[in-house]
């Protein structure tokens, strides 16, 4: 069994590997192993005015959809936690209902409504519809935390006299605050990491990253591509080995981590 | 439900009804309208798009393609889960943090990286057939054909496989199983009679959401395959890139039944596959 699983962490690692094998490779082709090492992909990347600006939208999509989402989950998180009754259930099912959802009829359904209100290709439409992507996930990592809440706290904090507000903010959040601070990690990543609802809402002056990578691989496979794929994969893997230290993955893999 | 605690899911709510609820009702009267070019979708309503898909024999062989491929997916990526799960559950390597990293990647890292990653893997030059060649095999040409489209697709799936898995192995108590050994069962009887029914929900589970993640991802069949492989995904992805946005309506309208379908086949079967030994198990 052990071997086993140990020939799929090969497979699962085929792609990522050979990413940032070539995107940190010396030559223009695209043959394995690499010849020679250097940063000159990376150089060519900066180089590029629609890849440089594609990073920049990313960023700028992805950090207020992201700062939304959280904050929406957080929010979600706490309202429904303890709470009693069907009611209470049926609002967590809505707010995860979209996990179970095919993304592309998602976005399908998203674009014909943006264009309906004519805000597809905006900057505010993209964002919110990049923090409903983000909101049943940070809604999650912030639930499962709670569910590890130290039992009667908050109620110890109101007998020994704190006003609800106070108790909000000196027990709750602090006890959260790493839920939260994993949530907003994952949901940033999942966010800069996400091409197709970005792909169905780009505009003229709106184009993230993966969907200027999604136009170029079209016409042209080389590693320039790479060194654009190298920046997704070494985001997500740096970013998931943070989360992990601060607030576990446990929120995702549902066991221990 | 107190006042505070309806403020504070009011916004989730709201953003999903609005995102979620009220697009999946435009998305079904759309499919309804009448596509001109150059318009938006209008009125008169009727199932003429539907009417298209049912009688195109184009559309019948791709929706056939398109669950056997999906279904494929799913059991692969079920299969290749299995043990990753099993060992994830148990290990205390110290590999463990390193191992679900990789494991979670496919599910958040940019399809079209990936994409290209697969490029790199699966052509002539690639590592897959470096490997071969290293070996003193014939390379394959595998890029561009339903097989690197499926093995894509598998990656991506793989994550969404494990998850259920994972947590289902965590669940299960270990005593089950060495009580089992205890009372003289075989490693293949305490798989079958008593690992396999406890972690069954977990299986199902991966199975569906991999399902759900292979019906969904078109990026992977339109720069990993060919034009003979060309799944309903990718036909919506086409309708809307022409503005046909009724015609994309009505085929994700078809794509989501066909999700549903598939997730309701495995359910059942899955209901059938594990309760019926249990009955007929040896005392």
């Amino acid at each position: 069994m052990k071997w086993l699983a140990f020939a799929v962490f090969v497979f699962l690692a085929a792609p990522l590997v050979v990413i940032l094998a070539t995107a940190f490779s010396a030559s223009a082709l695209l043959v394995f192993p690499p010849e020679g090492i250097s940063l000159r992909w990376f150089a060519a990347f900066f180089e590029r005015r629609d890849f440089r600006e594609g990073l920049v939208t990313s960023v700028l999509v992805a950090v207020p959809a992201t700062v939304l989402a959280t904050s929406m989950g957080t929010a979600t998180a706490i309202g429904l936690h303890q709470a009693p009754g069907k009611l209470a259930r049926a609002i967590e099912g809505v707010v995860l209902s979209s996990l179970f959802y095919p993304l592309l009829v998602l976005a399908l359904g998203i674009t014909l409504l943006f264009n309906r209100l004519t805000i597809a290709g905006s900057y505010p439409a993209l964002v919110l519809a990049e923090a409903f992507l983000g909101l049943p996930l940070a809604f999650r990592v912030v639930a499962s935390g709670l569910a590890n809440f130290p039992a009667g706290i908050e109620a110890m904090a109101a007998s020994l006299g704190a006003s609800p507000s106070r108790v909000f903010r000196s027990v709750t959040i602090p006890v959260l605050r790493s839920a939260i601070a994993g949530a907003f990690l994952l949901v940033l990543l999942v966010v800069f990491n996400e091409s197709l609802i970005a792909l169905f809402l780009r505009g003229p002056d709106l184009v993230t990253l993966p969907v200027e990578m999604f136009g170029y691989i079209r016409f042209r496979i080389d590693p320039l591509l790479a060194a654009s794929s190298a920046i997704f994969v070494l985001a997500t893997i740096l970013v998931l080995l943070v989360v992990q230290r601060v607030a576990g993955l446990g929120s995702l893999t549902g066991g221990r981590d | 439900m107190t006042i505070g605690r309806w403020l504070a899911v009011t916004p989730a709510l709201v953003l999903t009804i609005g995102l979620f609820v009220v697009p999946a009702g435009l998305l079904a009267i759309t499919s309804l309208m009448t596509h001109a070019p150059g318009q938006a979708p209008a009125p008169p309503f009727g199932f003429q798009n539907y009417a298209r898909i049912f009688t195109d024999s184009l559309i019948a062989a791709k929706t056939r393609e398109t669950m056997i491929m999906a279904l494929v997916v799913a059991g692969v990526s079920v299969a290749l889960a299995f043990p990753v799960a099993f060992w994830l559950a148990r290990t205390r390597s110290r590999l463990r943090t390193l191992a679900v990293v990789l494991l979670l990647s496919p599910l958040i890292t940019n399809y079209v990286a990936l994409v290209f990653g697969w490029f790199v893997v699966l052509n002539e030059g690639g590592l897959l057939n470096s490997a071969l060649r290293a070996v003193g095999l014939e390379p394959v040409p595998v890029l561009y054909t339903w097989f690197s489209v499926v093995t894509g697709l598998i990656h991506l799936a793989l994550p969404f496989a494990a998850l259920p898995l994972i947590a289902a192995f965590s669940n299960m108590d270990p005593a089950l199983e060495e009580a089992a050994a205890t009372l003289g069962a075989s490693a293949r009887r305490r798989m079958r009679y008593v690992v396999l029914p406890l972690i069954a929900p977990g299986l199902a589970g991966g199975f569906m959401l991999a399902f759900a993640v292979a019906m969904s991802a078109f990026v992977y069949a339109l720069y990993l395959g060919n034009p003979t492989t060309l799944p309903i995904p990718l036909l919506i992805w086409q309708q809307t890139a022409a503005n046909n946005y009724p015609m994309a309506a009505a085929l994700a309208v078809l794509l989501f039944l066909l999700t549903a379908l598939g997730l309701a086949l495995v359910l059942w079967v899955g209901r059938r596959l594990l309760s019926a030994p249990r009955s007929s198990a040896p005392a």
